[in-house]
């Protein structure tokens, strides 16, 4: 059968070997992942598919209309396990982020709390509980805006920001990648749309203002 | 056998306090809080911002109009928040003619607007609105926050429609935070230089804007342990005070509607002004015309709050050495950004302030 199969198509192989090779690009780290999103292979190998890698019988047109009809192919959906990968990826960096974040965020409460231990009302000293809190409040809050400005944390912020829409692009990668799917505008669509608006609007006011100007 | 109820300051009485506090404000619908009340009138909507005239209260005293410009960051309401604690009615009451302009709920469609849109098209087409309405040919500018600055570049871009520039909590000087002694203050500015200019791209990019909500948590840490408290402690303090528990809501409220700020304003608003500090140095640049600040020269009045723990004092007061105008005037009340509009105390003083320096110019 394997042989019959071969005969029948003798760029079959290629072809498998391709496939090959890219599944085993989808099984690799989060890292490699990220590289294939991000590279021109996807958009090639969805190319090289979809004209069958360069063997097909050549109606171009009927092809294309039933692919139209019928959605993505192969190529399609294992780039959409990609964007899957990638997306796995960037919640795991996400959450490590905010791990770290946390980390830095949490030292000035071990801060307040010794610094309270310290203040701990002596034996003959009863101060209500609004009092204790007060005095817990005050250090608190010294102690957390002081560690708002240290590097450490502005470091870790800004990299659990950075994380954060890393993992908001890679969603958006997916509802755009659904989106498509479904025949339905990507974001991507509604940005070129309202900057094109955008655009239009202060060509028709500059207009506006030039002949309001002409006519005074 | 009646029920045992909780009493003293002890923290069963807290968690009683706490229950009744979820059953009363489960009772209070949205519709009861309300904010930005003072009757206005729309007279004109350009996209989705809109010009209002305020219905007089009483004669009018101060015969030029007034055009008031909140930012894009929370919305013009702080300014109208309740009947005993707004700007806008005590300036009514001192017979001003009051007009604002409200950029709306910008959201994702206006993703590509920029500062140039606001100062050069929604802000210079309610100024002419406004001479066309009154017959006047220049009128006075009430900038909030970073509606200032948008008004300041307005001034120094169309000096021949502007009579006096009033403006409040207004950031001039994006880097005089650290001339601020207060390590309380200026947390934004720390926070906004500490970001690569990438950082700030990938934002609006993502999100279309800077989210409202993120904003929101930013200011919250500048206060951490008020943010911490509010809802808990705070809450349960007012709970019993009709009055307070309202005051409470209409804050949370305004605090709550906090829109997109426009994406591609936002990168010129954190990267031009707030990395680069390009309007004191003069290389911002609106529609292809760079602001000048010394071509500000109608009077400034410049009003700041001394505990200001987002716009520091020093980068309001760093006006004074950019402008073009000898009759700049300041003021500078206590209190915190927010609490110069909302607390009854700076209230009176504010509206004094401003209502006795515009009669004075009128």
């Amino acid at each position: 059968m394997a042989e019959e199969s071969s005969s029948a198509n003798p760029f079959g192989p290629l072809a498998a070997q391709w496939m090959d090779s890219w599944r085993a690009m989808a099984g690799a780290a989060a890292g490699v992942g990220e590289n294939w999103s991000s590279s021109m292979l996807p958009f090639i190998m969805k190319r090289a598919a979809e004209s069958g890698f360069g063997v097909g019988p050549g109606n171009d047109l009927s092809e294309a209309i039933e692919r139209m009809a019928k959605g993505p192919r192969l190529a399609d959906v294992l780039d959409f396990d990609r964007k899957l990968a990638n997306i796995t990826a960037a919640w795991g960096e996400l959450q490590s982020k905010l791990a770290a974040y946390q980390f830095v965020a949490s030292r000035p409460w071990m801060r307040t709390a010794q610094q309270y231990e310290m203040k701990i009302p002596q034996p003959g000293e009863s101060p209500n509980w609004r009092e204790q809190l007060g005095a817990w409040n005050d250090l608190a809050n010294e102690e957390l805006i002081a560690n708002q400005h240290s590097e450490e944390f502005l470091v870790a912020q800004k990299q659990l920001l950075q994380a954060a829409t890393e993992f908001r692009a890679r969603q958006s990668e997916i509802s755009d990648a659904i989106a498509a799917v479904l025949g339905m505008p990507t974001q991507r669509d509604f940005d070129d749309l309202t900057r094109q608006i955008t655009e239009l609007r202060r060509e028709v006011r500059a207009l506006e203002r030039r002949i309001t100007g002409a006519a005074q | 056998m009646s029920p045992q109820v909780p009493k003293g300051d002890g923290f069963a009485y807290m968690s009683d306090k706490l229950l009744k506090a979820g059953k009363l404000l489960s009772s209070i619908k949205d519709e009861d809080v309300d904010v930005g009340a003072t009757p206005k009138t729309l007279v004109m909507r350009r996209d989705k911002v809109e010009l209002f005239r305020y219905t007089p209260l009483t004669e009018q005293k101060v015969k030029t109009p007034v055009l008031l410009a909140y930012g894009l960051i929370g919305r013009y309401t702080m300014a109208d928040l309740q009947e005993d604690r707004s700007l806008v009615r005590s300036l009514l009451q001192e017979g001003l003619d009051l007009w604002l302009v409200d950029w709306g709920q910008p959201n994702r469609s206006e993703r590509w607007l920029t500062i140039d849109d606001y100062v050069d098209d929604y802000i210079h087409a309610a100024v002419e609105r406004v001479c066309r309405e009154t017959g006047y040919d220049k009128i006075t500018l009430l900038g909030i926050c970073e509606g200032g600055v948008f008004t300041t570049c307005y001034a120094a871009l169309h000096p021949d429609k502007v009579k006096g520039l009033v403006l409040t909590i207004t950031p001039i000087d994006f880097h005089a935070d650290r001339d601020d002694p207060d390590t309380h203050h200026g947390f934004l500015n720390v926070w906004t230089r500490s970001l690569d200019r990438a950082d700030i791209d990938r934002l609006v990019d993502v999100y279309g804007g800077l989210p409202g909500e993120f904003m929101s948590s930013v200011f919250s840490l500048m206060t951490p342990m008020r943010s911490l408290t509010k809802y808990n402690i705070d809450l349960i303090d007012v709970i019993d005070d009709e009055a307070k528990l309202m005051n409470f809501l209409r804050m949370e409220k305004w605090l709550a509607d906090r829109p997109a700020h426009p994406g591609e304003a936002a990168k010129q608003w954190l990267k031009d002004l707030y990395q680069d500090n390009k309007l004191v140095k003069g290389d911002f640049v609106l529609s292809g015309r760079r602001v000048d600040l010394s071509k500000v020269t109608a009077p400034v009045l410049n009003v700041f709050a001394l505990n200001d723990h987002i716009i520091p004092p020093t980068c309001s007061r760093a006006l004074r050495a950019h402008v073009g105008t000898k009759d700049y005037s300041e003021i500078e009340l206590p209190g915190g950004h927010v609490g110069l509009f909302v607390s009854s105390k700076s209230q009176g003083s504010l509206t004094k302030g401003i209502s006795e320096w515009l009669s004075a110019r009128d």
